[in-house]
């Protein structure tokens, strides 16, 4: 009767951690930040690492399919000073216009809407750099239509992007707060 | 010794069950996800998502491009994936159900705007070992197929995805992509 309790201990908590841990896992093991850029993070699909099934999992558990192998794709959702971004506040983001056959910022506000700029919608500098802004209301440039409350996410993709032999991540851009 | 005995059968019913949730459940959830998305009878024929169906299904697309899915079933025969597309950049790419990516092709790769893709299910190992006790070579048919795929599952989504360069073109745009064609070989 002991060995039998034993048996039945054993089998229903290897179930219950073996689930609990592969939930987990999912939702946070196959995210990583980005070596040069910390702040953004990326989910590699696409790639002989051993978090790779879980990067997968991720977007598939939510009805979702990864990026194309094509493309590479970036999130983040805090500002360059680490605080969360939030949709009643103007940021500023700025950087070198990535090398790509294309590319495209997307804001997911927290109404469970999204907007975009595709890189033939936007304005580029005369000095060939990007600025764009993430605000609730009308700035002069390029602007992502914040939700005015509550936290956001900001993603890039970049489609066939240009790396030099040996990078495997383009420079990415530095996104600052500029007032709330 | 007993103990020990107790921790083994306790780590293997762990591995067992986060390998079987890591390799099952979320398969599943993907297939009723896109299948209350596009419909249960959206199988073989491309639909044109609306905005807000792509930023559910793609988060790396925008919801101001334009993508065509197509929930292909290679069960019972072939499928054929047909398209004329306006000039400019598109990619078709192929997803098994487990969303692994089986292929790409960009307007670069297939050199002009019209292409046609087969999709085959894969041959197994008994398949293979008797195609090569008999001489037979079932994997490499020729067709009149552009290019031919096989996926190693039977069912998959097939997507196509068009940046629309400007808004005046997306009209013209979508009427192109819904010439596309996604069906049973014939």
């Amino acid at each position: 009767m002991r060995g039998f309790l034993h048996m039945i201990f054993a089998l229903v908590a290897g179930v219950a951690i073996g689930w609990l841990s592969a939930v987990a896992m999912i939702e946070r093991f196959g995210v990583q930040a980005v070596a040069s850029s910390p702040f953004w993070k990326e989910r590699r699909t696409i790639t002989d690492s051993f978090v790779a099934p879980y990067a997968l999992s991720y977007y598939v558990n939510q009805g979702q399919l990864p990026p194309p192998g094509t493309a590479l794709y970036y999130m983040r959702d805090v500002d360059d000073e680490g605080n969360s971004l939030r949709g009643n506040c103007y940021y500023e983001l700025s950087g070198t216009l990535p090398e790509a056959r294309y590319f495209s910022f997307t804001l997911d506000r927290n109404d469970d809407t999204r907007t975009s700029l595709g890189a033939n919608q936007l304005i580029i500098e005369s000095n060939g750099t990007l600025k764009l802004a993430l605000a609730p209301y009308p700035v002069a440039g390029n602007r992502l239509l914040s939700s005015n409350s509550g936290d956001q996410m900001l993603s890039l993709t970049i489609h066939e992007p240009v790396l030099p032999d040996g990078v495997t991540t383009p420079p990415l851009p530095s996104l600052k707060k500029v007032q709330c | 010794m007993g103990k020990v005995y107790w921790f083994a059968l306790f780590l293997a019913t762990t591995i067992a069950t986060h390998a079987g949730y890591l390799l099952s459940n979320p398969q599943q959830n993907f297939e009723r996800k896109i299948a209350n998305a596009l419909g249960s009878e959206a199988i073989n024929t491309f639909d044109i998502l609306p905005a807000e169906t792509i930023s559910n299904i793609f988060p790396a697309y925008s919801p101001n491009d334009v993508v065509a899915i197509c929930r292909y079933d290679v069960a019972n025969g072939n499928v054929e994936i047909t398209s004329k597309l306006p000039r400019g950049y598109w990619t078709l790419s192929i997803f098994s159900q487990k969303g692994r990516q089986l292929y790409s092709m960009t307007d670069t790769q297939a050199g002009d705007s019209s292409f046609k893709v087969e999709l085959s299910l894969a041959p197994d190992i008994v398949e293979q070992v008797m195609s090569v006790v008999n001489d037979k070579d079932t994997v490499n048919e020729i067709t009149d197929a552009s290019w031919r795929v096989m996926a190693s599952e039977p069912k998959g989504v097939a997507i196509i995805w068009i940046p629309v360069a400007d808004p005046m073109f997306r009209t013209a745009t979508l009427a192109a992509i819904g010439q596309s064609r996604c069906g049973v070989k014939t």
